[in-house]
């Protein structure tokens, strides 16, 4: 490149992008008589637009006068979003965020023009909170996209969309998300003052920014929920909680999330109010039967039988007659097999998945009870608290479950019920010491706040006039 | 970090080490269906049946679940040598968890049962919901019965023991129960009482025990009486001929909807009011006939005669034969006049005791869903 004949900051910088080589492309383009200097990324810039609404309105000019960057502005460019800034030292990176810098040499100020290009996939439904009634769009990994979708729900001129960037080398784009004269502004705050304080190389997903939102790097239960559905986010934000959007992700972080909000389901609100709150205690039974049923087996057949009537304790030890393993091995082995499916049936390819998944389930089962490996009453037990693992509409909450599941098998199995129920009291106060965002993670059961739990088992809005107490939002009425 | 690593270890290994102390298998364990005493010669003899577990890999599985019974015995002076002789022949230890009932030889029950009864209270392991039977025959024969109406013996007859019950058919103390009672003076009690019948494994009625020991039997077709007066909201069926046609019978079911029982104690004399108001259903007639008022007073008048002269009858035998209060009527005495009961010998008392039955019946529904049986 020749050098320049007046040098000033923004030709320095030109020269200095050039000598870094680290990818921008410097185009040169002569319109008479007047150089004009285009800076941007080849490969993640939008090429169409911007050969169509840059290069070529720029080529195409014909008209008298002086061409300055205001002009190019006001009448040449057809580009939406542009600004123009005099600052050098954010050229590079306007750049790397897929925008493209005009200079022109004989002036201070340059233009941007916003071309980042977004490989972005249909909005359909999502595979992690399936729902029979309700809307089926879900997030994807576009950042604006998924902003335009809660957008579209909530039309309140109150709607507060906070943007940041995180990550000093990746710079995610981050959106905090409120009602402004609903959410509560200390829940904003903190959640602004845990995000501002994060300093990483790169957010690549959601789930880093909630584990930075967790009071505890340590803590067993996730502290901010996982939404993947529009509805489901537009609707915690009606109620007064904080979303985060992170760019990248199609999972939008809610945050502050109690315990059993975590079996709260979007169908719940739109169904009927009694199956709402049937589906409701059903979950929470399932994360029982999920967290005790294999451990509750081992109780029962090393150390305490003689709470089963008695046809029941010789069905018992009919179906364990030929088993080898004692009960704690047995229920270690039959859940470790469990679990391995279900690891393998995640990562297998989608065209084999659900083979396997038969294959393991019925072959495998099936095939262990014939060779008297387990007995068949474990084999229903293993299938029951799998099968039960999956009904939290949020996963997350069930995680800490598997793992917590042999905790309780493995003392049980050393101590009977009396290990049992140490394991279940250190489960129990795990829960009920974590806090969301300070509100207490068992909320409304401990503290006990009546209004609220009703307000969380009735979820319907034409009963539940008021917004849960424990959020204590601006607005506490719903109506 | 390390030393947190190592004191983690200790505990784990300290944890692991005691070798599960109580743990053992269902599968592991001898589970006992039925437990049976008796005595032979100057011996303690236990006798009883042991669940025979099966392999089911790979079978039906709608077959039957236990394959059956061991039949157990073991002598020996009293019970604690009785138990050792027992556990030297079972490979694994005795669980009396899944035990429903514990049958009394004739021999044994004579002699007392109260020792085993502590020793079923003190064991933690016997289930305190367990029935207590004499048996006519020792146990040792019973066990050795051929039947195929359930998977044990011991279980055949606790179920047709508790079917009985349930169906207000008999009536006897529960376990729970007994324990109370023994501590009463002059109070009896009713253990159910089984044999054979036509080669066939029965309830033949009830057998009174007073001081625990056994004192007498009460046939199952004269327990009627003991049913009205003890049984909670007894419903029997009466079969009664008609006024006027002496050929035919009436089935009715009768339910006691009222039962007072009120103690007085008059002219150095313990006097108890029995107040039963009983509902009559006709159920059918031998031959269908239309039942006038009359007829329906007599039926009536029929029932309250026969009730009264139940009830009275056993309390006879009571005073007279057993000798004892089986119908724990301290209960009410002692609640209603604590002062006196205090002072009197219970058991002199009720064999001079009075009791007095009154008896109201009233036939509420006469089965008359035939809309001709007035044409017939």
């Amino acid at each position: 490149m020749k050098k320049f004949q007046k040098p000033n900051k923004l030709t320095n910088k030109i020269e200095e992008i050039e000598k870094l080589n680290f990818g921008v492309h410097i185009r040169k383009l002569t319109v008479d008589k007047t150089d004009i200097y285009l800076l941007f990324i080849l490969h993640v810039i939008n090429r169409d637009r911007f050969s169509r609404d840059i290069i070529e309105p720029i080529l195409r000019w014909e008209n008298d006068g002086a061409l300055t960057i205001d002009k190019l502005a006001d009448s040449i460019i057809y580009m939406d979003d542009i600004s123009i800034d005099e600052d050098e030292n954010n050229i590079i990176d306007y750049v790397l965020n897929g925008s493209s810098v005009i200079i022109i040499p004989s002036e201070e100020k340059y233009l941007i023009a916003n071309t980042k290009k977004i490989e972005k996939r249909q909005s359909d439904s999502p595979e992690i909170e399936n729902t029979l009634r309700g809307p089926k769009d879900g997030f994807t990994e576009n950042f604006y996209g998924n902003l335009s979708l809660i957008r579209y729900r909530v039309k309140d001129v109150n709607l507060r969309i906070e943007r940041m960037q995180i990550g000093k080398r990746s710079r995610t784009n981050v959106a905090i998300i409120y009602i402004n004269d609903v959410a509560n502004p200390k829940f904003v705050k903190e959640v602004r003052k845990r995000l501002e304080n994060i300093s990483v190389d790169g957010i690549i997903e959601s789930g880093y920014i909630q584990k930075f939102l967790l009071n505890n790097a340590y803590d067993l239960f996730p502290q901010s929920g996982i939404i993947s559905r529009s509805d489901k986010a537009s609707a915690a934000i009606l109620e007064g909680k904080v979303c985060i959007l992170v760019e990248g992700s199609n999972l939008v972080l809610c945050i502050p999330k109690t315990f059993v909000e975590f079996f709260d389901s979007a169908d719940d609100h739109y169904d009927n109010i009694y199956l709402g709150m049937f589906s409701k205690l059903l979950r929470i039974l399932c994360f029982m039967i999920a967290l005790t049923l294999s451990s509750l087996y081992v109780a029962i057949v090393a150390f305490h039988s003689d709470i089963l009537p008695e046809q029941y304790i010789l069905a018992l030890a009919s179906f364990r007659a030929s088993v080898p393993f004692n009960a704690l091995l047995e229920a270690l082995l039959m859940e470790g097999m469990v679990e391995i499916l279900r690891e393998a049936s995640i990562r297998l390819p989608k065209q084999i998945g659900p083979a396997i998944g038969i294959v393991g389930t019925i072959v495998i089962g099936q095939a262990a009870v014939a060779a008297g490996l387990v007995s068949p009453l474990m084999v229903i037990i293993a299938s029951l608290s799998t099968m039960c693992s999956f009904v939290a509409p949020d996963y997350t909450i069930m995680n800490p479950i598997r793992i917590l599941k042999f905790l309780l098998i493995f003392i049980t199995g050393i101590l009977g019920l009396f290990g049992f129920v140490m394991g279940m009291t250190l489960i129990t106060i795990n829960i009920i010491s974590h806090n969301s965002l300070g509100v207490a993670y068992m909320t409304p059961i401990a503290p006990l706040n009546l209004r609220d739990f009703l307000n969380y088992f009735l979820s319907d809005r034409n009963v539940t006039k008021e917004r849960p107490e424990f959020l204590n939002t601006l607005d506490k009425k719903r109506q | 970090m390390m030393k947190k690593l190592s004191k983690l270890l200790i505990l784990c290994i300290l944890l692991i080490l005691p070798g599960c102390w109580d743990y053992r298998d269902i599968n592991e364990r001898s589970i006992v269906l039925s437990v049976g005493v008796d005595t032979l010669g100057d011996q303690v003899e236990f006798t009883g049946e042991i669940a025979k577990l099966r392999s089911r890999a790979g079978e039906d599985m709608n077959q039957n679940l236990a394959e059956g019974t061991y039949y157990m015995e073991a002598y020996g002076k009293d019970f604690e040598e009785v138990r050792i002789h027992y556990d030297a022949t079972f490979p694994y230890p005795i669980f009396l968890g899944a035990t429903q009932s514990v049958i009394f030889g004739e021999n044994f029950a004579k002699q007392g049962i109260e020792p085993y009864l502590n020793r079923i209270n003190k064991f933690y392991d016997y289930r305190k919901t367990l029935i207590t039977i004499v048996s006519q025959v020792p146990p040792r024969e019973l066990y050795k019965i051929n039947q195929e109406k359930e998977t044990s013996v011991g279980l055949l007859v606790e179920k047709i023991v508790d079917n009985l019950k349930r169906n207000k058919m008999t009536v006897y103390s529960s376990f729970d129960e007994l324990l109370s009672l023994i501590q009463l003076d002059g109070v009896g009690y009713l253990l159910p009482y089984v044999g054979l019948k036509n080669d066939d494994i029965a309830y033949l009625g009830l057998a009174v025990m007073k001081d625990s020991k056994l004192v007498s039997i009460i046939d199952y077709e004269e327990t009627d009486g003991l049913i009205y007066a003890l049984a909670e909201k007894p419903v029997l069926t009466e079969s009664l001929f008609s006024s006027e046609d002496k050929e035919n019978k009436a089935s009715l079911r009768t339910a006691v909807k009222r039962r007072r029982v009120k103690t007085e104690y008059r002219d150095e004399k313990v006097v108890f009011n029995m107040d039963l108001l009983v509902n009559g259903e006709l159920r059918y007639q031998y031959f269908l006939r239309p039942i006038p008022e009359e007829e329906e007073k007599y039926l009536e008048n029929l029932i309250c005669q026969k009730i009264k002269k139940d009830i009275t009858n056993i309390f006879e035998r009571s005073q007279k034969e057993f000798k004892c209060d089986i119908f724990q009527f301290a209960k009410h005495f002692r609640a209603e006049h604590p002062e006196i009961y205090r002072k009197l010998n219970w058991e002199e008392a009720y064999m001079t005791a009075e009791l007095n039955v009154n008896v109201e019946a009233e036939i509420i529904n006469l089965g008359l869903t035939d809309p001709n049986v007035d044409k017939k």
